[in-house]
Parts: structure tokens; C-alpha cells; sequence
């Protein structure tokens, strides 16, 4: 028999967990391949002998039938014994078909292979059955592809030249803002962005709170969008973090910046009673395809993917730009695709793209949606770029049709895509008391459930993080993050609810309104107006107070209308503004609130002081929009400064200090600073600064980034004049830029030539691809057609297709006197057959055709008019 | 001729009446154009995309959205922006091996002569009649052969002077009375009526600058988009025209205020 490594591991892991008893279960598969798991109940508790209790063996049965697979073994555990059948063992081998497993925990020593597992046929004697252990990729996580590994590699280099002064700032953005890594408030350090896809192992858990606390401020972050933040490093731990990720399977990459972000699905996907199937598989699988594409990293902008598990959506497909949506149609598993949605200051629903597609198409279907992307979202303007203003510009029928041939082309493409690797592991109790008092989240599996945490701001200190983590290795339960900065402990066994809720009781907050979900506002972003953390602390200490307090709801805050704290998605939000009052800023919010299915639309605005006081008046969310005038009041400044601060600030309002935001920084954005700086040192008359920052400009993609001009020039040249880009005049500026600092001669002859290169530079940025391929071909060079095509008397056209060797044959006709004869090399083929008569239908005479060796013809020609 | 030159104008170049050399005549001419409007947008797309070398384009006004209809060379980004700029960046996206003069101004009798007076070919497309008057006499007193037209709701004209024939003011001595001016409520124009006009004047200047076929000298031509039919009615030199008749009235050129209405 064989059985991967991960399931192996997992039951392990179970044995462990029912520690000090004797831990049972049922293993199934097909073949001789051992490939799912029950965790059952041991009825007798006891660490010496186990009972099975009939209604979970009914219901495994049941199961096994399900899923088509047949029972392979019962396993059971020995704590302190070896793996060898016991007498009472043999006993108690009733059933023949079966074999027996017995897994060893005497030698264990925290590393599964330190457990022993052995596999027995009990017929009257025992006889060992060989088992065999396969390396096999598990269950909800991602496998790294070897590109993300490298790449973590390279940006260590580039850091390493950033902290020497070899690299410009703005290129050293260029690159940290698409792995992941964002400069805070505070320039010496940065927020470092782990991406969370599929369910995150104890190990990686431990590894990040011990990179946080390593390197960073010790408290990690939960955002909204599944991802975990490691914020304060400095630019000496950035590596470290990196590579420590690495080491546990997890990665940065694709963080922030135009890039396919981090891939997100329902939380409870696989066990949520609601689901119509379990797909986590494929967002692993979608995850795992695009990691390993390098044309992720270099969209219009950026790129949000989600996999719900039915038409609650829990994940939020309608607000992505490419949602997919579990559903059924007559007993085939598939989604329903929906892309161009998104959340920002502009906010939309998604458009239905595909009614119905098969799951298996999935990684096709986020393919062809990243292509459309590149094909149709706006590279120049950077705050319409996102697929949902190209849904505006073409609208919806053009681009589902634009969607539907893209992805007709993928399917036809023969990709291998990763695997999508499924849950092989399930748990029933029924033989527990449920005695608990705190009723977990009921979901498929039979006596477990969900426990949901939320802690304030989604803030974790690092420390806590491991007790969470241990506590969900050691009860064989998962961490699940949810989209509200929150996680459940799923999986749990209803009887731990309670020591789950005790032993983390600061993140247990079961009313929503309580724990506003909240941007990060000033502690990492240069862009927020509202200090929304400040107001969210209020909104908490009033919620927490109010009796019905459980008719608000999830409350939403983003410090700005970017909606970062999703706002738009919220029964009641809020998010930051300011308005000039007394001739002094006033820290204002607009109010939000979503009636029905859509978008929460705005009902007005507050003094962002008046909030809470409007919160606590209110019995209920209806209650505000008509409360609203009462709270509009601004007392001039001498009566109450208090209107003129935010929450939590010291210092008087103001917007002071706030920059361009972080995240859309990449490749391309280099590439307009560049280009930006080129045009405005040319209006300046800082001829040589334009040249260089011109020629700079581009290098970028060839992967050279230097701060020497011989090195930027040379490079240039090499790059984009050699091979026809750029027009080979644009040596002659590149020459007299070196002259003019040697000699210090003037470059103001040059301004019209170097403004006509920016200008090509910039038509060559405009046409990148995800891949940094140019859309526009190479111009040809005078040289080309000077040196081959009339070398001697002769014109060789050979190679030149029609209509073009007609031209070219036409124009050099026209320059010789007539009478005169031409004679031109053409092809065998079309042209042989169409170019002499073109030049008789034009009047002019053709002489002679002769057949050369080879496929050339030579044609003669008399020039006659 | 450069080689990407030779496949950029490849598919004009393989006519009998252009080829090669007509190319270079066309790389070599310069052609002013008057108005970056409904009819120079249209004029100017193609006059650069023909590889006219040099190409001036005079317009004060911005870009409004009401504009985008039948400006076809001005985008809804562009709203807001001055028409000469956004027409210079697309004509320069179009065709970057041309060079391309924009005149952000108005055009009136004290600057005409002298921006008009270095181009081979002038067009007419502005949209009122002081001005279309201003383009005649000056093109009358310098010489210069230019593209007249004119478009209303469903329909347009168009004839083109060259020096010794007939002028505007020939048919049409002076500015029609202000009450014949049609009323903003009345002056509505669909889009392809500019399109076709205007590229019937891009034609007319490359057919002069390549000494190509016939032009509509002392011929109006007249297109009727509600009827589909384009009519020539012949148009004679007068002798008693205000400007280039046997005893001229009109002897400098004179601004005149007018009301009129955006077309």
C-alpha cells in the first residue's frame, strides 16, 4: 500500500491531538492507494484499547460511498506502545476484508516521521503489509514555484544596492512595492505584505509572529483580504523576512503593486454546511498558476481574484475584478465567473461574465482574465486603471465578448496547469457531550465547528499568534482568516469551543458593531485624511456599551474614499473627508449605508467628533439618516478645539504631509517618473539631465538599473537604438550629451530632437505588455535596406513580400532616367507572379524574367515614362 | 526616402499617380490648416497620416464634450484640454517623422499673412463666416490656393481656389446679414457630413501638393447626406468681385465681429 506524505501527517496529527488516549479513525482510498481519512471518536477514552461507536462507522460508510473510494484500514494509536497489534488487537479484528494500522507515538519527538506507522492483515495470523510513503503536494497550500523563490532572491540583491546607495530610491520602489513591501508613515520602516492563500499551517504561523517580533514591531496584521502584516521593519530586516518566509512555503510577492494580489476564497470553504463545494482546491490551484507567471507582475494596475463557495458570497466575488461563485447545474461542480468589479473611490459590482463554467476551468478562466486586463485597462491613467473603468469605457457587452474570446483562446492553449490537490481528511464526533457555553459556528463535520475571532484593527501581538497556532496544532483545528481582519478556529471539536473562547478571550468579540473593520490609516499609509483607527477605538467603546448593539452590524471605516476598510460593502460605514469650517480644516466623515442588494450609497456627512455622540443617540442603524442634522454643529475654535483634532491625534487637523500612495507603485510607474523628470528638465533647459533621465527610462525593463551615466547611455544604446527601437539619430544625441560634459558645449540645438525621443520613448512605454514587451515592432533600420537591398546594379528584393518589393522596386525605378533598366531579385511565388504585372499596368516595360539558381527570379525592367 | 517611410506610405506609394516621387513632394510640403474642428480634424488626421512634412494647425478654443460628436481627433480625455495641443499629441502619435506647428489663437487680420504666408496649401475649417472671409482675402493677396468649405446639418460644400480662379467672394461677395446666419437652435450638423467634407479637403491639398487629377477649382462641389447625392455646380471667376475682379473695393484685410454659433 502507499499514501502521501500529508495525509500521513495528518493522521499524525490526529493521533497526537487525542493525546493521552488511544486516537482511532477509517482510512479509504482506491487501489492500492491509501488516500482519505475519518478521524473518529474512541469511545472507551482510554490510552490501552479503543472502541469505534456505530454511528460514525454508518456514517463513514455512507461517506466512503460518496466519494467513491473503498475502506482501506482502520487505524488506531498506540501512545507508548510500538506498532505492533496488541492480543486484545487481534481479538477485536473481527472484519477480514480490512487491514489494520496502528501508528506509534512511543518515539515521537514532535517530527511525524518520528511517529511509526505500520499496516497489518489480521486473517487468524498477523502479516505486515508493506506500506509505501510518497512525497505529495497537500491539501490548501501553496507550492511556491521556483520564479517566486528567485525573485525573492533577486530583490535581496536589490536591497543589498539600495542600503549601499547604488539604487535610486524611486527604483528601489519600483521593485519593494510589487514584492509586498510598503514604506510607512515613517520612512526608516516598512509594512511587509504576506500573501495567505488556502489554509495556513501552525509552522507558518509561528514563523511569522517570530519574524514580526524579530524583525518587525511584534504585532502581525490581519487585513481584509486574507492577507497577514508584519509591520516596522527596517530596511536591515528586510531580507531576513523574506527569506524566513521562504523557508515555510510562504512569500510577499505580488503584495502590492499591479500585480495578481493575493487570491482569496470564503473563509469556512470545505465545511461551511452553505457550500456548494469545497474551493479552496482551486484558488490554490489559481494561486499557484499565476505565482508562477511573470506576467503577473506587470498589469495596468492591480488585480484582484476571489473564489466564493455559493451565492452568499461570502468572499466578496461581485467586488473583485474576477470573482468566482461555487455553483451546481445538473450534478457538475463549476462557477459562475463575474469580473470588473472592485471597491475603491469609485466602486462597482462585478459584471456576470460566464453563467456556468467547469471548475476544472478555473485557472483558464483567472488566465484569460489577467490577459484582458492587459489588453484593455488604461496604462496611462493611473487612477482609472483598474478593469472596472474599462467596463464603463466598453461597456458590458463588450466585455463579456472581449472576455469570452480571450478565454475561448486560453482553453485552446495546451497549459499544464498545477493540480488542484482536495481535502482528504474529514472529522466526526458524535459521541462527545456538547457542553460548552459558547456554540461554535455548526459546519459539515459532525460534533466540530467554527469559532470566530476578531480582533480589534485586526492587531495580533506576535505572541499570541503562536498560543493560536499551537492551540490549533495541538486540537487539530485550522486557522481560517476571513475578509474583516478577523480568523476562525475551524475544525475545532465542540467540546474545545469554550477553552478556545477563555484562552483567547481578547479577540472574542461575537458583536460585530463592537470591532469595526478598519484601514490601517496613519499607521502605514501617506494617503489617509481620517485617522480611522482613532474613530474605530471610539465606535468600539460606544458599541460596547449600547444594548442593541447586535442591530448594527459589521461597521466599516476607511480613513479615505479609497476604501481600504470597505466601506461600500457595509451595512454602516464610514470614511474620511474634511471640510474648511471657521477658516480652519475640520475632520469630517461621510456616512454610508448599503440598503438592499449593492453598493452603500453615501447619506451624508459628520464632524468626526460628533460621531460617537450621533452613535450613542441612535437605537438603531435606521435611526441615522434622520439624526444626521443634529450633529452638524461646529463650535468655533475658541469654544471647543476639540472639533479641529481626529481621533487620536494631539495636534490639530491637518492634511499636511500626505503623499501619493504606495500601492500602485511598479515597473511602469518607474518608468512615467523617469520620463516625467526627462520632460520637465527640458522645459527647464537641462538638456544633459533630460538626455539621461530619457535614456534611463527604459532600462528598467532590460533589467539594468544603474546610476552611471556611461553605463545608462551605453546601456540605451545597446538596448533600444541596436536593435531598432529607437531611431539610430538618437546616437547622435546620446554623443553630444557626453560631448557637452566634457566640453561643456551647448545641447539647446538638440531640444527638438531629444523632445522627439522622449516622445518615442514614451509611444515604446505606452505599448508594454505584462511581460514588458513592446507592442509596436522595431522600426527598420536605413541601414538594413542600404547595405542589402542595393548592393550592386541590382535590387535584391529577395525575402520583401508583396506589396512591398513593388514599392521598393517602384521608388528605385523612379530615380533612374527613363529608358534606363532595372534589374530586381524577387522571390519565386506571389511575387514573381504580381510585380511584373503591376509594372505593366503602370506603363512601364518589362524586359526579361529569367529563373536565378535557388527560388530567386531576376525581372528587368525599362523605365518608360 | 527612409525604409520605414517606404512601408509607412507603401499603399499610396504603389499608385501610378503618386509613387515615389509624389511621396517626396508630399514629405517636402507644408499645408496650413485652419480650425481643428469637425473639418480639420478629419483634414489633418489624414494630411499626416499622408506624410504632408510640415502641417500648421491654428485653434484658441478647448475641448468641450459636445465637441466629440464629430471632432474626431479629440478624445473624452481631452475635454478641457486646448484643441491645438490635443491635436498636435494625437497627429504626433499618428506620425512622429512630421513636424507638426500648432498656433493656439485666434485668427484675425493682423496675424494671418504671416502665418499662412509659408504653406504651400491652406484649408478652410472654421466655423463662421468672418473668418472663412479672412482666409479668402488673405490667400487672394498672397497667392495661395486654399480649401474653402462649409457644412450644415445634413449637408456641405466645398471648392477649392487657386490663385487666377475663383474666389469665395466671387460667389459669395460679403458676409451674409446677420438674420441669414442660421440660429443656435438651427445650426445642427451629423458627424460624417464633417468627415466627409473634410476629407474631400485633404484630398484637394494632396491632389495640388502631387499635381494630381482635377481639383474643384471653379467647381462647388455639394453633398446632400439625406439624398446621398454630390452634385458639382460650376463656379466662374467674376469680374466684378470685391477682391479679385477688374476694379477691387477691398484692398487689406478687416476683422469683422459677427454673431455666430458653434458648429
Amino acid at each position: 500500500m502507499k499514501i502521501g506524505r500529508s495525509l500521513y501527517n495528518k493522521i499524525v496529527a490526529y493521533a497526537v491531538s487525542e493525546l493521552p488516549n488511544e486516537s482511532c479513525g477509517i482510512l479509504a482510498g482506491r487501489g492500492s492507494e491509501i488516500r482519505y481519512f475519518f478521524a473518529m471518536s474512541n469511545s472507551d477514552m482510554s490510552d490501552e484499547h479503543f472502541s469505534m461507536i456505530p454511528e460514525e462507522q454508518f456514517y463513514a460508510a455512507r461517506r466512503i460511498r460518496e466519494l467513491g473510494l473503498e475502506m482501506i484500514a482502520i487505524v488506531h494509536s498506540h501512545p507508548s506502545t510500538p506498532a505492533r497489534p496488541s492480543r486484545e488487537d487481534i481479538k477485536l479484528a473481527l472484519d477480514q476484508s480490512v487491514l489494520y494500522a496502528i501508528i506509534s507515538l512511543a518515539d515521537f519527538n514532535g517530527d511525524s516521521l518520528s511517529a511509526d506507522m505500520k499496516l497489518f492483515r489480521i486473517a487468524g495470523d498477523v502479516k505486515k503489509e508493506p506500506l509505501e510513503i510518497f512525497d505529495d503536494k497537500p491539501y490548501g497550500s501553496v507550492i511556491l514555484p521556483k520564479i517566486v523563490t528567485d525573485d525573492v532572491v533577486e530583490f535581496s540583491d536589490k536591497i543589498d544596492l539600495y542600503k549601499r546607495g547604488k539604487m535610486r530610491e524611486a527604483s528601489f520602489k519600483a521593485y519593494r512595492v510589487p514584492m509586498g513591501m510598503y514604506q510607512q508613515r515613517n520612512p526608516e520602516q516598512y509594512m511587509i505584505r504576506i500573501r495567505v492563500a488556502g489554509i495556513p499551517t501552525s509552522a507558518q504561523l509561528q514563523k511569522i509572529a517570530f519574524l514580526s517580533k524579530r524583525f518587525g514591531d511584534g504585532v502581525v496584521h490581519l487585513t481584509t483580504r486574507s492577507d497577514i502584516q508584519i509591520h516596522g521593519v527596517t530596511i536591515d530586516g528586510a531580507a531576513d523576512v523574506m527569506n524566513g518566509l521562504l523557508e515555510v512555503g510562504l512569500s510577499s510577492r505580488g503584495g502590492g503593486g499591479n500585480t495578481v494580489r493575493n487570491i482569496h476564497a470564503s473563509p469556512l470553504s470545505g465545511i461551511d454546511p452553505a457550500g456548494v463545494f469545497d474551493v479552496i482546491p482551486y484558488q490554490v490551484q489559481a494561486t499557484e498558476f499565476m505565482l508562477e507567471s511573470r506576467s503577473s507582475w506587470h498589469l495596468p494596475r492591480k488585480f484582484k481574484i476571489v473564489f466564493s463557495d455559493s451565492e452568499k458570497d461570502s468572499a466578496g466575488a461581485w467586488f473583485a475584478d474576477l470573482g468566482f461563485i461555487a455553483a451546481r447545474r445538473s450534478g457538475t461542480d463549476g462557477f459562475r465567473v463575474v469580473g470588473g468589479g472592485g471597491l475603491g473611490t469609485s466602486s462597482a459590482s462585478a459584471v456576470p461574465l460566464i453563467s456556468f463554467i467547469k471548475k476544472d476551468e478555473a485557472a483558464a478562466a483567472c488566465e484569460a482574465g489577467k490577459r484582458l486586463f492587459d489588453k484593455i485597462g488604461s496604462r496611462s491613467d493611473h487612477f482609472r486603471a483598474r478593469l472596472r473603468y474599462a467596463v464603463e469605457r466598453l461597456g458590458k457587452e463588450l466585455f463579456k465578448k472581449n472576455f469570452m474570446e480571450i478565454f475561448e483562446e486560453v482553453k485552446g492553449e495546451r497549459v499544464n496547469y498545477p493540480d488542484a490537490r482536495f481535502n482528504d481528511f474529514e472529522k466526526i464526533n458524535l459521541f462527545f457531550n456538547r457542553t460548552s457555553k459558547y456554540k461554535p459556528l455548526g459546519t459539515v463535520e459532525r460534533g466540530y465547528g467554527a469559532v470566530e475571532f476578531h480582533p480589534a484593527l485586526g492587531l495580533i501581538d506576535a505572541d499570541k499568534l503562536v498560543l493560536i497556532a499551537r492551540f490549533c496544532e495541538k486540537n487539530n483545528a485550522e486557522f481560517r482568516p476571513t475578509q474583516k481582519q478577523g480568523f476562525y478556529i475551524a475544525r475545532l471539536r465542540e467540546n474545545k469551543t469554550e477553552e478556545a473562547v477563555e484562552t483567547f478571550r481578547e479577540f472574542y468579540n461575537p458583536i460585530a458593531s463592537t470591532v469595526p473593520v478598519c484601514c490601517a490609516s496613519a499607521a502605514t499609509c501617506k494617503l489617509g485624511i481620517g485617522l480611522s483607527r482613532g474613530l474605530a477605538g471610539q465606535v468600539r467603546s460606544v458599541m460596547l456599551e449600547k444594548p442593541n448593539n447586535l442591530l448594527f452590524g459589521q461597521i466599516h471605516i476607511s480613513g479615505c474614499p479609497n476604501n481600504c476598510g470597505q466601506h461600500s460593502t457595509a451595512g454602516l460605514g464610514f470614511f474620511g473627508s474634511a471640510k474648511r469650517v471657521n477658516g480652519r480644516l475640520v475632520p469630517y466623515y461621510s456616512v454610508v449605508m448599503k440598503r438592499g442588494k449593492g453598493l452603500a450609497e453615501s447619506v451624508g456627512m459628520l464632524p468626526a467628533k460628533n460621531i460617537p455622540s450621533l452613535l450613542k443617540e441612535a437605537d438603531s442603524p435606521e435611526d441615522i439618516p434622520g439624526l444626521l442634522s443634529r450633529f452638524q454643529m461646529v463650535p468655533d475654535y475658541e469654544s471647543d478645539p476639540s472639533f479641529y483634532k481626529d481621533w487620536g491625534a494631539d495636534k490639530d487637523f491637518s492634511l499636511a504631509g500626505r503623499g501619493p500612495g504606495e500601492c500602485g507603485a511598479g515597473v511602469l510607474e518607474l518608468i512615467d517618473f523617469d520620463l516625467t523628470e526627462a520632460d520637465s528638465y527640458l522645459r527647464s533647459g537641462k538638456f544633459y539631465e533630460s538626455i539621461l533621465s530619457a535614456a534611463r527610462s527604459l532600462l528598467v525593463i532590460k533589467g539594468i538599473d544603474t546610476t552611471v551615466d556611461r553605463e545608462i547611455f551605453e546601456g540605451f544604446k545597446r538596448q533600444f537604438i541596436d536593435s531598432g527601437y529607437v531611431e539610430e539619430n538618437a546616437e547622435e544625441i546620446l554623443n553630444a550629451a557626453i560631448d557637452s560634459k566634457l566640453s561643456g558645449a551647448a545641447l539647446s540645438s538638440y531640444k527638438e530632437k531629444i523632445a522627439a525621443l522622449i516622445a518615442r520613448i514614451r509611444l515604446l512605454r505606452e505599448s508594454l505588455d505584462r511581460n514588458l514587451n513592446f507592442k509596436v515592432p522595431p522600426l527598420v533600420k536605413k541601414s538594413d535596406i542600404s547595405d542589402k537591398k542595393k548592393s550592386h546594379d541590382r535590387l535584391d528584393l529577395s525575402g520583401v513580400k508583396c506589396p512591398i518589393n513593388f514599392v521598393m522596386a517602384k521608388v528605385e525605378l523612379e530615380k533612374i532616367p527613363i529608358g534606363k533598366t532595372l534589374e530586381v531579385i524577387l522571390d519565386d511565388g506571389a511575387p514573381i507572379r504580381n510585380v511584373p504585372e503591376s509594372f505593366k499596368n503602370q506603363g512601364q516595360e518589362v524586359i526579361k524574367i529569367e529563373h536565378l539558381e535557388g527560388i530567386s527570379n531576376l525581372m528587368i525592367v525599362r523605365r518608360v515614362k | 526616402m527612409r525604409n520605414d517611410e517606404l512601408l509607412r506610405y507603401s499603399r499610396q506609394i504603389i499608385l501610378e499617380q503618386i509613387g515615389g516621387t509624389g511621396q517626396e513632394k508630399l514629405l517636402a510640403s507644408s499645408v496650413f490648416v485652419a480650425g481643428a474642428g469637425g473639418l480639420g480634424a478629419p483634414a489633418l488626421y489624414y494630411l499626416a497620416a499622408a506624410g504632408v512634412g510640415r502641417i500648421g494647425v491654428a485653434d484658441w478654443d478647448a475641448v468641450d464634450i459636445s465637441n466629440l460628436q464629430r471632432q474626431i481627433i479629440h478624445f473624452t480625455d481631452d475635454i478641457g484640454k486646448l484643441k491645438s495641443d490635443s491635436a498636435f499629441e494625437k497627429l504626433h502619435r499618428l506620425n512622429p517623422d512630421i513636424k507638426i506647428e500648432r498656433f493656439n489663437l485666434q485668427i484675425d487680420a493682423e496675424n494671418i499673412s504671416d502665418i499662412i504666408k509659408d504653406y504651400d496649401f491652406i484649408i478652410d475649417g472654421v466655423d463662421n463666416f468672418p473668418t472663412k472671409f479672412l482666409i479668402n482675402d488673405a490667400a487672394v493677396f498672397l497667392n495661395k490656393p486654399f480649401s474653402h468649405a462649409g457644412i450644415l446639418r445634413f449637408s456641405g460644400q466645398t471648392f477649392t481656389h487657386i490663385p487666377g480662379g475663383a474666389c469665395y467672394r466671387c460667389m459669395f461677395p460679403a458676409p451674409p446679414p446677420a438674420g441669414l446666419v442660421p440660429t443656435c437652435s438651427e445650426a445642427g450638423i451629423i458627424g460624417p457630413v464633417a468627415g466627409v467634407i473634410g476629407s474631400v479637403q485633404a484630398l484637394e491639398a494632396i491632389k495640388y501638393i502631387t499635381e494630381t487629377g482635377q481639383l474643384l477649382s471653379d467647381r462647388l462641389l455639394t453633398f446632400d447626406a439625406l439624398t446621398s447625392e454630390f452634385r458639382t455646380i460650376k463656379i466662374k471667376h467674376a469680374n466684378n468681385c470685391p477682391i479679385c475682379g477688374d476694379n477691387p473695393t477691398i484692398t487689406e484685410l478687416q476683422n469683422t465681429e459677427l454673431p455666430t454659433c458653434d458648429i
